[in-house]
């Protein structure tokens, strides 16, 4: 059993659902039994013994049940099993202290009048938006994060409504003349070091018998006949002893 | 039977470090960057950079038989940003070419308080 997160009381009925459904989809999407403590708020998950599941969903699932502990709706929040869906939570308390009135304030400008505000930059930035207790917390790909980041991070600092708005609009501009044109990589090759190695024929035997001497030695400190096997010579070693 | 390393993965926006160690930590085996396998600047911290570099890695590692790898993932951490864009591109990577995955972690370092983040009082000015 491997512990996952810690969520808030009033966030274990939302991660069960009605009759465990959203739990239910949970378990589907990642293959794996959930375990809620419902005195403590602890989830913990046993992954099935038999078959190899995905690395990447046992790398994730920490972040989903996080997400939904901080306010993401359980449907928004499995999103985040995929590949290029990332997380990001920003803390309202780092810009305006502990007070609770100015959380307050700082989290109804982010919201604005009948969630327009939220909407708008979930619309313009391609993200999805939590605002809970002291947190914001923002979910998508790696270029939407980078585009939501001085949005959100304005409103906290104080900006005027309109100046983050303009400010994202002029950004989904610049956007959409970057998808116009391809993207391409180009990939750096390796020059082969040949010429050298024929100048000094010992050397590549040399770095051979080094390398695997090495992965030789990698053997279990407490095997006995491994060590031993391990401290044989091979045919081309040899130890010569001399007088100085 | 292959022998088994730790894959380090470093990856913050701009690059791409994969080194992979003996079981100490204290070996290097081999390593690779982003900025090792693709030409641009700006590339070597995006996901093509990431993809390529646990390729030429699995590679390496397939050559010294090393066939089981422990991912230790992180990201910048500290005061900045604490996802790693690069580690998930390189996990599918390293599956897709073979290398058994026996665990992953994520190893980045978290402040339990801290100093101030860099930028100044009234943020980054572009």
């Amino acid at each position: 059993m491997e512990h996952l997160a810690r969520i808030p009381k009033n966030r274990i009925a939302v991660l069960i659902g009605k009759r465990g459904s959203t739990r239910k989809m949970i378990e589907d999407a990642c293959g794996a039994s959930l375990h809620i403590e419902s005195n403590s708020g602890d989830v913990s998950v046993i992954w099935p013994e038999d078959e190899v599941s995905d690395p990447i969903i046992k790398m994730k699932l920490p972040d989903v049940i996080f997400a939904i502990g901080r306010g993401l709706a359980p449907q928004r929040a499995v999103q985040l099993l995929e590949d290029e869906v990332f997380l990001r939570m920003y803390d309202i308390r780092e810009w305006v202290g502990r007070q609770p009135n100015q959380t307050r304030r700082m989290r109804s400008r982010l919201i604005g009048t009948n969630g327009r505000i939220r909407s708008l930059i979930e619309e313009l930035t391609g993200t999805e938006m939590a605002i809970y207790g002291s947190t914001v917390l923002v979910i998508g790909d790696q270029e939407s994060l980078a585009l939501a980041t001085p949005a959100i991070e304005g409103i906290l600092q104080g900006s005027e409504h309109g100046t983050v708005l303009f400010g994202l609009e002029q950004d989904r501009k610049r956007q959409r003349i970057r998808t116009y044109s391809l993207e391409t990589h180009e990939e750096k090759v390796t020059v082969d070091n040949s010429a050298f190695e024929t100048l000094v024929p010992s050397l590549a035997d040399a770095r051979r018998r080094r390398e695997r001497r090495f992965t030789n030695s990698q053997v279990d400190p407490l095997d006995e006949d491994a060590i031993t096997e391990m401290m044989k010579l091979a045919e081309d070693e040899k130890i010569v002893y001399e007088e100085e | 039977m292959g022998h088994k390393a730790i894959l380090h993965i470093y990856s913050t926006s701009n690059n791409v470090l994969i080194t992979a160690t003996d079981l100490t930590g204290a070996e290097t085996i081999c390593k690779v960057s982003g900025g090792m396998v693709t030409k641009g600047g700006s590339d070597s911290g995006g996901q093509f950079a990431s993809t390529r570099a646990a390729e030429r890695i699995a590679e390496m590692l397939a050559e010294k038989e090393f066939d089981q790898v422990i991912v230790k993932y992180r990201g910048a951490g500290g005061n900045r940003n604490h996802n790693a864009p690069g580690a998930t591109s390189a996990i599918r990577a390293l599956t897709r070419a073979g290398v058994q995955i026996t665990r992953i972690e994520d190893v980045t370092p978290i402040p339990t308080d801290g100093t101030k983040a860099k930028g100044g009082r009234r943020g980054r000015r572009v």
